[in-house]
């Protein structure tokens, strides 16, 4: 009898473990559905395989959202973004929102400077049951004809 | 014929004698089976019994945290003050939050209290990184002072990994004010928990906010992802 509920209490618990892995997930989005925060960023942005550019001479800001599961425990915010303005860097406000638009938690990482290759901005708030994520970027101006970009951002929830 | 018939029913109880007495020599190991899962089985339930005692228990009795300054400094003033002197209000954890690893479903109110609890518990924990810790309070109080004029600033004080600053309001809708000012500028920009007391005499934001480097989530949390 005890032998039978240890084996049953076995099972239960291997179903419980792949449950709880199987629930953490990441979701990914493209810098393409970024939007401008004001109507003079407008004709400074432009979109492409590489999410979304500044063409202007002057910095420009978008906003970029996310659907996490409602109540789900946002764990990482990351954002890759190009800096090729050796003056300005890329700088991204992560936000976890409750469900009135209160920020619960917010960090604004910024690239470490100018270079070819992409960079990684990354949080990771505090335990939350967040409602949604909003995201900030400043994309530096046009610098020696080479753009600035938000390329893509992913949010891991479990 | 009597003597036959006496015979005969001594043999038959002999014979059920032992066939009873050889059943009973093959059957022990599962009589000690039996015997023995009976005996674990209330082994079991005495310990589930002492558990949910201890749960009562604990559950009847709110556990208090008292934060004190490891170094004795106090953290209002920024002057000395005597070894041990608690910096902080004491905090109350809710009735049945000490015992770890109870799941609940918490209403955001509640987690929000409860994830300031821990940092406040984390911060009292800590020691003093006295260069960095002055240096970063000023900084707080001149983003605060240039940034969000309308609040007033009831208490900020930095440990190790993180500062915490307590910010008063004359309404609820400054407290939707708070992040979008600061967020943005160091030392917010490493990562702040807004924590929004609503109910409050005076409506209150506290904000923990993280050291550059440091996380909010513990090394165990981390690994856990």
């Amino acid at each position: 009898m005890i032998k039978a509920i240890r084996n049953i209490c076995s099972v239960a618990m291997c179903a419980v473990a792949l449950v709880s892995t199987a629930s953490a997930a990441e979701d990914g989005y493209s810098g393409t559905v970024c939007n401008p925060t004001t109507s003079t960023d407008v004709s400074k942005l432009s979109y492409s395989q590489f999410g979304v550019h500044n063409t202007a001479a002057s910095a420009a800001s978008v906003a970029c959202g996310a659907n996490p599961i409602l109540g789900a425990d946002v764990n990482r915010i990351q954002a890759t973004v190009y800096d090729r303005n050796a003056a300005t860097n890329v700088c991204c406000t992560m936000m976890v929102l409750n469900a009135d638009g209160l920020t619960l938690g917010s960090a604004a990482p910024c690239s470490a400077g100018s270079g070819a290759a992409s960079q990684l901005l990354s949080f990771v708030p505090p335990v939350n049951a967040s409602s949604s994520v909003a995201m900030v970027c400043t994309i530096p101006a046009i610098s020696g004809g080479q753009l600035s970009h938000v390329t893509t951002y992913r949010v891991r929830t479990t | 014929m009597n003597r036959w018939i006496v015979l005969s029913l001594s043999i038959i109880v002999l014979g059920s004698g032992l066939l009873v007495y050889s059943w009973r020599r093959s059957s022990p190991p599962m009589d000690r089976e039996i015997e023995s899962e009976q005996a674990t089985a209330k082994e079991v339930a005495r310990d589930v019994r002492s558990l949910k005692r201890e749960l009562a228990r604990i559950k009847a009795t709110p556990a208090k945290v008292v934060l004190v300054e490891p170094n004795g400094v106090d953290s209002n003033a920024g002057e000395e003050a005597q070894p041990g002197t608690a910096f902080s209000a004491e905090v109350a954890l809710p009735a049945g939050e000490a015992a770890a690893g109870v799941v609940e479903q918490l209403t955001p109110e509640e987690q929000s209290q409860r994830i300031a609890t821990e940092l406040d518990v984390r911060l009292a924990g800590e020691g003093r990184d006295a260069e960095w810790s002055s240096a970063t309070r000023q900084k707080i109080l001149d983003v605060m002072a240039a940034s969000l004029p309308a609040a007033s600033v009831v208490e900020a004080e930095c440990a190790e990994s993180m500062c915490r600053v307590v910010l008063g309001h004359q309404q609820v809708a400054e407290q939707a004010e708070v992040a979008l000012a600061i967020q943005a500028t160091p030392p917010f920009s490493s990562g702040v928990f807004y924590h929004y007391e609503k109910n409050a005499e005076q409506p209150r934001t506290t904000l923990y906010v993280l050291r550059e480097g440091s996380t909010f989530r513990t090394e165990d949390e981390a690994q856990a992802l």
